[in-house]
């Protein structure tokens, strides 16, 4: 008779969760819409619609349309598109991060890598070392590469120690502190228009976005996020029970931390060296999806990014039209709306969740 | 079948832990691990749970030698319940014993799976907490729930760290108990350590007393707890009576 009552209870969550990814992906295309039509230039949702069709079908736009196809096509979807691959893989790496180090206050930069980014882009804005290092191209090479210097290096310490949770924590700060000693020495040496142009990058924004990037983040993100998927339920054993009990059911631990690991570093890596540090939305988006639909990582996955992309989406176009034509970075926005967000969920929630 | 033991040897790179270690546990059997502080139960459990690899020796589980079975095979014959643990997300209960089938499972939640994990829970007296957090239960709730897991896991061979640690008598009484009642409806062999010498006699079949890396003593629970042989063992003198052909075991002052 439980047993039924169980049976019924169970299926019901199941459906309850599809339900919700199935909302959250209803609405994140409708404000990806939306988000397209606005801003300093005034577009309706309808050309929106024309425009992508107009491309697609390979349709050459009336000329006084062009103009507005021009600005949807290569500056608003870019950028929108984009904010939301970032809001997705910031926050499925956090949701990972979280889970392999059982730590709630982990995300993604613990591990040093948005510290070491920074100083990959600085280097090549003011030193201008690395390759093609006054190009565009280049700072983002420069801080891919170095976040993975740093990734390695955690990993190369932390494997000596037996890959523990906090070996990896605590390697990460520390490394973090190090990489932000070398950022500031080189801003300390650093002309005026070198270093405006280094502290702009760490503000975390998404100007410039190119369709190249996306078509780039896409695949990434494409393959990262079903490999996390299929190690979903390794990921449930790791964020809930010790390493003695995961070895007893026959996982490996340190090498499951470095395989999550390595996709998490990759999938952050490339992010980062594209927009800057956008912090808090890795850090906080696993959270607020585990109040919402628990810690099941198959549903907890797709939640957790589909609420990052979201949100970051939301902070984006607050950010381009409040104060429009000026454009305040992603960065500093996200905190704006997440925190409150995030205290008020804590507090309304706090008896289950903590 | 069950669970052997063969003239086992352990020590870590300095040190000599375990030295000739012989036991058996058959199906339905609780087998008691007693010793002081240090003496090396759980290293041995960690031993049969594959976790360190002895010196020399064999373990066998259900007729096989772990060292030939694969960490996913063993995990389908043996399982193994931590000391109580907290968790930093809010887990509930249904997951967690779920993750029990984790050894037999790929991505997909199999009608099987389902059906071991709701029995279960029914069994274990946890349908009405079924989607609550762990963290919100009581230390005897979320006792039962990790030996739920751990028989989700539908092992031969099971292996409890300390599970009556943190608990007040009633549900020390309780979940020992419903240990007792799983491994014999289930047909386990059970070997679980334990400070409680009264627990030890009233509930374990078998015990084995450790002492300076070797079995001080190996036998039926009646014939182990001995005022000599806890004298010996635990260097503490104690007065042992027999009611009802079990041990008590009372502390004295001297």
């Amino acid at each position: 008779m439980s047993e039924e009552r169980l049976q019924v209870a169970y299926k019901h969550r199941s459906f309850k969760n599809i339900i919700f990814i199935g909302a959250c992906l209803a609405l994140l295309i409708v404000l990806t819409v939306l988000a397209i039509a606005v801003g300093s230039a005034d577009i309706t949702i309808k050309q929106v619609w024309q425009s992508v069709y107009h491309f697609l079908a390979g349709i050459k736009p009336e000329p006084s349309d062009q103009r507005i196809e021009k600005i949807i096509l290569l500056l608003r979807m870019p950028r929108v598109i984009l904010g939301i691959l970032a809001g997705i893989g910031l926050s499925v790496s956090g949701t990972v991060m979280q889970s392999i180090t059982r730590n709630p206050l982990v995300s993604p930069f613990t591990i040093g890598l948005s510290s070491a980014a920074a100083f990959g882009a600085c280097l090549a804005i003011v030193a201008g070392i690395g390759i093609k290092p006054h190009t565009p191209f280049g700072i983002v090479l420069n801080a891919f590469i170095m976040s993975l210097v740093c990734a390695l290096i955690v990993y190369a310490v932390s494997t000596k120690i037996g890959m523990s949770p906090e070996a990896l924590i605590l390697t990460g700060v520390a490394l973090s502190y190090f990489f932000g000693a070398l950022t500031a020495t080189l801003q300390f040496i650093a002309d005026e228009n070198q270093l405006s142009a280094a502290i702009q990058w760490t503000f975390g924004s998404l100007n410039g976005a190119t369709w190249f990037q996306v078509i780039l983040l896409v695949v990434i993100i494409g393959l990262g996020i079903p490999l996390l998927m299929k190690y979903a339920w390794v990921l449930n054993a790791m964020s809930s029970s010790g390493d003695e009990f995961i070895k007893g059911i026959g996982i490996n631990p340190a090498k499951m931390r470095g395989i999550l690991g390595l996709v998490v570093v990759v999938m952050t890596a490339s992010i980062i060296s594209f927009t800057g540090v956008i912090g808090f939305v890795g850090l906080v988006s696993p959270h607020i999806a585990r109040m919402i639909v628990g810690t099941e990582h198959r549903v907890l996955i797709p939640v957790s990014g589909l609420l990052g992309g979201i949100l970051l989406l939301v902070s984006d176009t607050i950010g381009r039209t409040i104060l429009s034509p000026v454009t305040i970075p992603v960065g500093i926005i996200i905190s704006y709306i997440g925190v409150p967000l995030f205290i008020n969920l804590i507090l309304v929630r706090r008896k289950e969740y903590f | 079948m069950g669970l052997e033991v063969n003239a086992l040897n352990f020590a870590y790179t300095d040190k000599q832990v375990l030295d000739n270690i012989s036991f058996e546990v058959k199906p339905g059997e609780l087998l008691g691990l007693l010793g002081p502080n240090g003496v090396g139960k759980t290293t041995l459990l960690k031993c049969i749970n594959k976790i360190h690899v002895p010196q020399a020796g064999e373990i066998i589980v259900e007729g096989q030698r772990i060292d030939h079975l694969s960490e996913k095979s063993l995990a389908h014959h043996l399982s193994y319940v931590p000391q109580s643990t907290h968790s930093n997300f809010p887990v509930t209960v249904i997951d967690m014993v779920m993750i029990g089938r984790l050894p037999f499972m790929n991505f997909k939640v199999a009608r099987k799976d389902k059906q071991v994990v709701f029995a279960l829970l029914d069994e274990m007296g946890l349908v009405e907490m079924a989607f609550n957090p762990i963290n919100r239960l009581s230390g005897g709730e979320r006792q039962r729930v990790f030996i739920a897991r751990a028989i989700a896991q539908e092992p031969k061979v099971i292996l409890l760290d300390e599970p009556t640690s943190n608990l007040d008598m009633k549900h020390q009484l309780e979940i020992l108990k419903l240990l007792k009642r799983t491994i014999v409806e289930k047909n386990i062999a059970a070997v679980m350590t334990v400070h409680d010498l009264n627990l030890a006699g009233l509930f374990c079949d078998k015990v084995l007393m450790l002492k300076d890396q070797k079995v001080h003593a190996y036998g039926p629970s009646c014939e182990v707890l001995t005022e000599e042989n806890i004298e010996i063992v635990y260097g503490v003198k104690t007065e042992v009576h027999e009611r009802q052909g079990k041990h008590h075991v009372l502390l004295t002052n001297q």
